[in-house]
């Protein structure tokens, strides 16, 4: 091998490095040889995109010439930005994303709660790092929120990948489920990629995002870090690590709205009572009968395998679901809520709900707006106009406004019901905390008591937001 | 394809199985699946919510529901569905939001709120019954679906189609798959080699002494992580492989909530092929017949041999062999006429090092000059018009042969 004479290429192959121009029995010098590894497939050393820089950094100090096919992404100009004065801790994000490893570029991933402005955290820093930019955010909604902050910021083309899209720009946003899929095609054409609401990220379904993709520079944003698996462990490798966080305690008040949390008992009717009570007991004697610990990691498992095998469990299945229909959407809860539409009428209200049949009931019941999965793009945009604009006051969903969705006038949330999943029950409520003059925002959380509900509202309640 | 919750596997001591449906059980899934069939038939124009609450009717006892999910999938996916006008639900919801919005800013109390008086109003604008718009109000949702058609297979149809998906169902799982196929029909080798590049998956090949091909299948990222994101593309050759003359095939599996390795195990015999292979066998077979009868003293022709792998470059797979009086052998594939860019892979493929003496023939209309290779390689192009000459075939082997 001959220092210096370009030999060695690097192409970038679905998602991975292809190195030619070593032979198997070469070793490959410094940083590269703990990344590449010999593929007999292809007669090449092979490494994961996502080792690009460590690549370019040990070609570097080894003196080797490399002749970059892998890298297609640009140098922008984007001094031109127009983006509003930061917050005292926007800066601070921005400097310690900055600052963190400064040889290995700019990775981390910045925790602040929702409301807080992480948007504006993230273009400062396009606009600082100057490279063609991959946003991947987790919804349909989210990627057109960002087309449009991204559009006014930066005055360019805005490429989308997603919801039937197809175009790549220097600034491009896109799902996670088109990144997924896309990423060993365009996984090369940016140099910076910003994961939103990135604890969606470390799964496995989602990981390839970041393993496909050789951007060295890499920004992570969420408000709720922590996973239920344990998976947080993974964004140092697949992001960086945690750079900066700040809770929604730390700037209720001054730069998020003030807020208030409540929770409403509602009680059953005696009928709907006695039909709780009975599917309980079914759903329990057979828990009981089969020894089913719903304390252990696996109980869910167990009971699910368990109640499939019989007729019996067949029925404690049944009775298991019915017993939650009951309490998830008592009729109590639906008196409950429409005193609240009334009470917030001219307040703007988003109703939660844990299924799409409650939510479907409640728009047919109080004839409100309703966004679910099945609500397309172009719906969906305007029914959430519509609500910023005052012309709808309210609206219903089940699951899909959980997340990011910037509506800065809501002020109003009310859970009729949810999952035990504390990351949910915070996101629901950043849903309402966007400052705005002289706002109040309140969140009541409806729950029928003397039902498992109450257990599973305490145990999604287990956050620093709601002991405020 | 079914998705991996509906399949009915066993694992033991690391092996996942598939469960054979066979003696009461394959009676009951075949009763099962002509009554599905037959609710399908008996449903068309109904919603898909009246027509899967039908289903729901039909008897099955606890452990025989998840068999019954699986087929009840393979009848859906054999019936057409279609939405109501999705354009004029959006409009009856804004009529009925926008102005049930007003209505709500202007009451005096919660009780005051009549649903069925925003009805009537919104009904009285747009000139319908107030009844049609609540059923026009969510008509463009899944449950709002009208069967079209029903399923016109047979339930012996649906039971091989629910054990074909259910493997493919098994693989969406899969990190890797290594496959032995046997070399007869080169149609589907081909095809399935043509299947793995189409599906962006890279491979390693080994000929046995069977006369079979074992090929290690998996995705670029694969040796690095035990990712399951190939496993769609890895379900989707599984066709490719099923459709070889004689195949097995063991799956490296993550199964479970926990994504326990396990491996995964299947054989058979296919035989089908594609039909654009169909008129390229045509010619191979006429070929033969041609070349048989115009044979020199000594030599012989028969079906091709071996896979020829320039790792890193490509391969190819001949259809035929000549071998001549010294036991030298030329092997030939025939291109006809539906790729030029397969032709130029072939070029490649020889400039890049192939060793083994090849003749690639092709049609005149994909326009490829012989003399893109020169006289001192071991391949050559020979383009044709109409019909292949077994003559002009028998000489441009024997130059091969002198170089």
């Amino acid at each position: 091998m001959v220092m210096g004479e370009i030999l060695h290429s690097l192409r970038f192959v679905a998602g991975t490095l292809e190195l030619h121009g070593f032979r198997e029995s070469q070793s490959l010098p410094g940083e590269m040889a703990g990344v590449f590894r010999w593929d007999g497939r292809t007669c090449c050393f092979r490494a994961p995109a996502h080792a690009y820089a460590a690549v370019v950094r040990g070609a570097q100090e080894a003196g080797l010439r490399l002749q970059d096919g892998a890298r297609h992404y640009n140098v922008l100009d984007l001094s031109g930005a127009t983006l509003m004065q930061s917050r005292p801790y926007q800066r601070e994000a921005v400097e310690s994303w900055r600052g963190n490893d400064l040889n290995h570029g700019g990775r981390g991933v910045v925790v602040l709660p929702t409301g807080s402005g992480k948007t504006h955290v993230a273009l400062s820093i396009v606009r600082g790092v100057q490279r063609s930019t991959l946003v991947v955010a987790p919804t349909l909604d989210l990627v057109r929120q960002w087309y449009d902050q991204i559009r006014r910021t930066f005055d360019r083309p805005v490429g989308i990948v997603g919801g039937g899209e197809h175009t790549i720009e220097d600034l491009t946003v896109t799902t996670y489920d088109s990144a997924h899929i896309h990423t060993q095609n365009f996984g090369n054409r940016f140099g910076l990629v910003v994961f939103d609401e990135c604890h969606h990220l470390p799964s496995d379904a989602y990981a390839f995002a970041a393993q496909g993709c050789l951007a060295p520079f890499r920004l992570g944003l969420t408000a709720t870090p922590d996973r239920s698996d344990g998976g947080e462990f993974r964004y140092e490798d697949l992001i960086g690590p945690i750079v900066y966080r700040k809770d929604i305690v730390e700037l209720s008040g001054k730069y998020l709205s003030d807020y208030a949390t409540r929770r409403i008992g509602v009680h059953l009717s005696r009928l709907d009572r006695e039909a709780y009570e009975e599917a309980r007991a079914v759903y329990l004697g057979f828990v009981r009968r089969e020894r089913i610990q719903f304390g252990r990691p696996d109980g869910w498992q167990q009971f699910i395998y368990k109640s499939a095998q019989s007729d019996r469990g067949r029925r404690a299945f049944e009775a298991y679901r019915r017993q939650r229909e009951i309490a998830f959407a008592a009729p109590a809860k639906l008196r409950m809520l429409r005193h609240l539409l009334f009470e917030h009428r001219q307040d703007r209200t988003i109703v939660f709900t844990q299924d799409n049949a409650t939510a479907y009931e409640i728009s047919r019941r109080f004839l409100i707006p309703i966004i679910t999965h099945q609500t397309r793009v172009r719906e969906r945009s305007e029914i959430l106009e519509r609500f910023r604009s005052g012309r709808y006051r309210s609206l219903v969903t089940s699951k899909v406004l959980n997340e990011g969705v910037d509506v800065p006038e809501a002020n109003v949330a009310v859970v009729i019901s949810g999952s035990g999943s504390v990351r949910e029950h915070v996101q629901r409520l950043g849903r309402i905390l966007r400052p705005s003059e002289g706002k109040q925002a309140v969140l009541y959380e409806l729950v029928t008591v003397e039902t498992a509900e109450a257990q599973t509202s305490e145990r999604r309640r287990e956050h620093s937001a709601y002991q405020a | 394809m079914l998705t991996s919750d509906l399949v009915r596997v066993r694992v033991r001591e690391g092996r996942l199985k598939a469960v054979e449906i066979r003696g009461a059980t394959r009676e009951f899934a075949l009763e099962y699946a002509s009554r599905v069939l037959a609710t399908s038939l008996n449903h068309e124009g109904a919603r898909r919510v009246d027509y899967e609450q039908a289903l729901g009717r039909i008897a099955v006892s606890a452990p025989q529901r998840k068999l019954a999910l699986g087929l009840q999938k393979m009848v859906a996916d054999g019936c057409e569905f279609s939405s109501s006008d999705a354009t004029r639900a959006v409009d009856v919801r804004r009529a009925l939001f926008e102005t049930s919005s007003d209505v709500w800013g202007m009451l005096a109390s919660a009780e005051d709120f009549d649903g069925g008086l925003v009805l009537q109003r919104v009904a009285c604008e747009m000139g319908a019954p107030a009844e049609s718009l609540t059923e026009e109000m969510f008509g463009d949702t899944r449950d709002a679906q009208r069967l079209v058609r029903g399923c016109g297979f047979t339930a012996e149809q649906i039971l091989e189609r629910y054990e074909f998906s259910q493997v493919q169902a098994v693989l969406l799982r899969a990190v890797k798959v290594v496959a032995e196929v046997s070399g007869k029909d080169v149609g589907a080798v081909r095809n399935l080699f043509r299947t793995l590049k189409f599906r962006r998956l890279l491979f390693l090949i080994q000929e046995l002494e069977n006369g079979k091909f074992r090929v290690e299948i998996e995705g670029p990222m694969g040796m690095f992580t035990a990712s399951q994101k190939y496993g769609l593309e890895l379900a989707l050759v599984y066709p490719a492989i099923a459709a070889c003359a004689d195949w097995s095939m063991t799956a490296e599996v993550r199964w479970g909530k926990d994504r326990a390795p396990v491996t995964f195990e299947v054989a058979g015999r296919g035989g089908r092929s594609s039909d654009q292979e169909a008129s390229v066998r045509d010619e191979v077979s006429r070929l033969m017949e041609d070349l048989e009868s115009r044979l020199p003293k000594g030599w012989s022709v028969g079906p091709g041999s071996g896979v020829l792998n320039l790792p890193g470059v490509g391969l190819c797979v001949p259809d035929l062999m000549l071998v001549d009086d010294k036991k030298r052998k030329v092997q030939m594939e025939v291109l006809g006429y539906w790729s030029r860019d397969a032709v130029w892979k072939r070029v490649e493929l020889v400039q890049a090092g192939l060793k083994d003496p090849v003749l690639f023939l092709y049609s005149q209309k994909l326009r490829v000059s012989q003399d893109v290779l020169p006289d001192d390689l071991p391949g050559a192009l020979m383009p044709y018009k109409g019909v292949i000459s077994a003559k002009v075939v028998l000489e441009r082997a024997k130059e091969l042969l002198n170089r």
